[in-house]
């Protein structure tokens, strides 16, 4: 299994479990931090023109619509993020920009009882159709998408569904987007966006983009999309207002992981993701030219405390096991063998390389396990023996792992030896990989699970899920069960601050909450490992960078 | 000899008819798509996933013998339905069967060839160092998976490019257009690899049903009539070996189609079983019934035609029909 992009499935996540295993290489040191991004930057003018990009997809949407339920797929972003409007790109820290080709600025006006964002768009910016990016398509995709009209088959209505008004500005490209209330990561709408002609109507929303991009306003247009081959093949758009893109055509083509090294060791693909595979790893590292670049990705991985257990609803004993771990151990097992320097994630809500990430573990984030049996001692359970024990039963927890996920055994393994020592018994249990999440993670047969959050540039919104008291609903995707009023607080606070500066102190607030409960265990920001061709400029390990396509290509002929 | 085919083929059809039946039954007993929409992140709307669900006859609210009436009356009227996302499965189907065709026919053809011929060989000349050497070979290739077998072919053709500079042998996805070379180029990978998995297998059973025919009493009577130890052995002794061998390939026709899975991974290609396991692992019923049904259908019909080919070959059944 193999690293996916940043949306995409929770049972995805937990697959791409860690997997790097063997000896570790020499000459990699536990100092110094992966970058936030490498994508080997080379300046336009020094890119060749022409050349074909041979660039693998894990998997083969039929659905190309980013917005319909079966279209929010990484594999669809990085299809159309060539070829369609995306008002706003992160950069490597995370922190979102204007896209100049369609987007000239984009201002926030706090209004009474909510915000007015006035878009400002490039006059040239045009559809492959020849209609202008304008106030159609704006209105379009809000309506489309606020959730109003059941019969739009949406994955999503953050944000879409707080939006009032959107309306015509001082002239045809000057749009204003009304919202009831304060919504802090508006950024994230609107990118991408589609044209009004598919999301006017409930069938066009479902049907205009399956097995086709009908329309497309990028430095690409789909020349090809082949459903026996499995191949989608881009071309350069001569009608593209920006920056004439640097490669002639790029063909995507679904590619299994295990064929991914094979491909790439013969040529026949120009980059791929190599993931947490330290097999893999070194099979494309013998592969003359080839560079293999390194950043620190959305993802992060943890241990899931369940405090709806026995044992485990005591804060205490969550914050002895927390104690009792080293986390450096199981990060050192994890990242062995990858070349990349093992820091631990101090926060729950930004990763290490992301913009407002500070390291909030405190004394909690240490390895302490005098302070974790001291800690037990006054939680009521005495040694006796090898286990602690209260009123006749022994401190034992259950820790689930995926079968087939050679990290999650590990991590397992280790932690029982780790709790051993101050007194608690860890019983592994390997369940089917499948079966994780439906009847173990979200019924709660579990004490302690681990797995990996997909990152996304807007982790507020996300995670306000992950880290609220479970409602009335079911526990949602707080799979910890527990959560206080105080949590729920800080962080709606800081989703309604449309501050980034402010939004991440009071983000960091409620993380340091979230600490002080001891639910989740943050263990590492999962890095990404891409093999490239040396002489591929632009693109590589993004992490939380979203590339411009148009820069993308070669610097040597050939 | 037509009336005993035609109870076959009446015969064959009821068991593809049960096979698909359970198939889906199973299928939609046992695989929750409804799981894998709510895991997502972000969670689509609960009335979304609901309406999803419904649209494509998925919903586990709805009773599942409510889902089989109309999955059945959509396969009576020649629909397997609709796939997860909501694409038809039949055209898929179609598309995804030639892509498993092209890789695995031409090896698995190969491969049986080689295999009786191996085999046929190993047995003649039982005991010599021609029968140890085949029988190691044969040992060594059963015990590596498809899998690992490709990607040391894989390996030692990325280094063979390398060296010579040539890029002579090429693997990944659908043969490229072009002329006849370049497809012959493009299929030489996978078709090895199948062919040596495939050899190994047939060779070590049809050295054992050779050795059973070396010394009958008909191939001692065709060299008592004056025919040379050769033509008495290819004509009398291999032919009759290879009736039994003709049921074995028939019965193999089913796992030769999700056995390929392993190699149509590894060669970056798109066939029917890397199908059935993305499917049974996305939860998505029409595609697991479909695929078991084609599956149950080449084995009825390989059946019928190792029945046809036994018959030309051995005068005994002929005489019996």
């Amino acid at each position: 299994m193999t690293l996916r992009t940043r949306i995409g499935r929770v049972t995805a996540a937990a697959l791409v479990a860690a997997t790097g295993c063997g000896a570790p290489s020499h000459g990699e040191g536990a100092a110094g931090a992966l970058p936030a991004s490498d994508i080997g930057p080379v300046p336009r003018d020094r890119v060749l023109t022409g050349g074909t990009l041979r660039w693998p997809l894990p998997e083969f949407p039929s659905q190309w619509n980013f917005h319909h339920v079966n279209g929010m797929k990484g594999v669809v972003e990085q299809v159309v993020q060539g070829a369609l409007p995306f008002l706003m790109r992160a950069d490597a820290q995370a922190v979102p920009r204007p896209v100049p080709e369609y987007l000239r600025s984009a201002h926030l006006t706090r209004t009474r009882n909510g915000q007015t964002v006035t878009y400002r768009l490039n006059p040239r910016a045009r559809w492959s159709d020849g209609r202008p990016i304008g106030l159609r398509d704006f209105a379009a995709q809000a309506r489309a998408l606020s959730g109003h009209d059941p019969r739009f088959q949406v994955a999503a209505v953050t944000g879409y569904r707080q939006i009032t008004r959107v309306e015509r500005g001082e002239d045809d490209h000057v749009v204003k987007v009304t919202f009831a209330g304060t919504y802090a990561d508006w950024r994230s709408l609107f990118s991408p966006l589609y044209p009004a002609m598919t999301n006017a109507r409930p069938d066009a929303f479902d049907t205009a983009w399956t097995n086709r991009l009908p329309v497309t306003a990028g430095p690409f247009r789909l020349q090809r999309i082949d459903r026996t081959a499995k191949t989608v093949t881009m071309v350069r758009d001569p009608r593209w207002w920006g920056p004439r893109a640097r490669l002639d055509r790029i063909v995507y083509r679904a590619l299994d992981p295990s064929a991914a090294p094979g491909a790439f060791a013969n040529r026949e693909i120009d980059l791929m993701d190599v993931g947490l595979d330290a097999d893999a790893l070194r099979r494309v590292r013998r592969v003359p030219g080839a560079v293999i670049r390194r950043a620190g990705g959305p993802d992060w991985r943890h241990l899931t405390f369940n405090a709806a257990r026995p044992a485990l609803s005591d804060v205490r004993v969550r914050r002895a096991v927390m104690l009792g771990i080293d986390r450096d151990v199981l990060v050192r097992s994890d990242l062995s063998g990858l070349g990349v320097p093992r820091r631990t994630l101090g926060n729950h809500l930004y990763v290490n390389t992301q913009k407002g990430y500070r390291d909030n573990s405190a004394e909690l984030g240490r390895h302490d396990p005098d302070e974790a049996g001291r800690l037990l001692d006054e939680a009521g359970w005495a040694r006796h023996g090898r286990y602690r024990a209260k009123a006749g039963r022994v401190l034992a927890l259950r820790f689930v792992v995926a079968s087939g996920v050679a990290g999650g055994r590990r991590e397992g393994e280790l932690t029982r030896v780790l709790l051993e020592r101050i007194g608690i018994r860890v019983d592994i249990e390997t369940v089917p990989a499948d079966d994780l999440f439906d009847r173990y993670v979200v019924p709660g047969r579990f004490d302690i699970v681990p797995f990996s959050w997909l990152g996304t540039s807007f982790p507020l919104s996300t995670l306000r899920g992950v880290f609220a008291r479970p409602g009335r609903g079911g526990a949602g995707q707080n799979f910890s069960r527990a959560g206080t009023a105080a949590i729920d607080a800080a962080m709606d606070r800081a989703i309604a601050e449309t501050d980034a500066e402010r939004a991440q102190d009071l983000a960091n607030r409620a993380d340091r909450l979230i600490w002080r409960q001891a639910l989740v265990l943050p263990l590492y920001q999962r890095p990404q490992l891409v093999a490239v061709r040396g002489d591929l400029a632009n693109i590589g390990a993004c992490g939380f960078l979203e590339p411009a396509y148009q820069d993308i290509g070669f610097t040597r002929p050939g | 000899m037509a009336a005993f085919l035609l109870r076959r083929l009446v015969r064959g059809l009821v068991l593809v008819l049960l096979a698909s039946s359970l198939a889906y039954l199973l299928a939609a007993y046992a695989l929750r798509p409804r799981a894998e929409l709510e895991g997502r992140t972000p969670r689509p709307p609960e009335a979304v996933i609901d309406a999803q669900l419904t649209r494509h006859n998925l919903n586990d609210r709805t009773p599942l013998a409510d889902r089989f009436r109309v999955w059945a009356t959509g396969v009576a009227h020649g629909s397997f339905g609709r796939t997860r996302e909501g694409e038809p499965v039949d055209g898929e189907l179609w598309r995804r069967l030639g892509v498993s065709a092209r890789l695995l026919l031409p090896g698995t053809v190969l491969g049986c060839v080689l295999g009786v011929l191996l085999g046929a060989y190993a047995a003649i000349r039982h005991g010599g160092a021609a029968d140890h050497a085949v029988t190691f070979l044969g040992y060594l290739l059963l015990a590596a998976p498809v899998f690992v077998l490709a990607v040391l072919l894989q390996t030692a053709a990325a280094e063979a490019n390398d060296a010579t500079g040539l890029r002579l042998l090429t693997w990944v996805g659908e043969p490229p257009g072009g002329g006849p070379l370049e497809a012959v180029r493009h299929a030489a990978l996978p078709t090895a690899t199948i062919a040596l998995a495939q050899a190994a297998l047939v060779g070590r059973y049809q050295r054992a049903l050779m050795l059973d025919v070396l010394h009958a009493d008909y191939v001692r009577t065709a060299r008592a009539r004056g025919l040379r130890r050769r033509d008495a052995l290819l004509r009398h002794g291999l032919r009759v070996a290879l009736v039994p061998m003709t049921a074995h390939a028939a019965a193999t026709s089913g796992p030769v189609l999700f056995g390929g899975v392993c190699a149509e991974r590894v060669f970056g290609r798109h066939g029917l079983g890397a199908w059935l396991v993305e499917a049974i692992a996305r939860g998505d019923v029409h595609v697991a019934a479909a695929v078991t049904c084609l599956a149950a259908c080449a084995v009825v019909l390989t059946g019928l035609a190792a029945d046809v080919l036994s018959g030309i070959l051995d005068p005994r059944v002929r005489a019996a029909c």
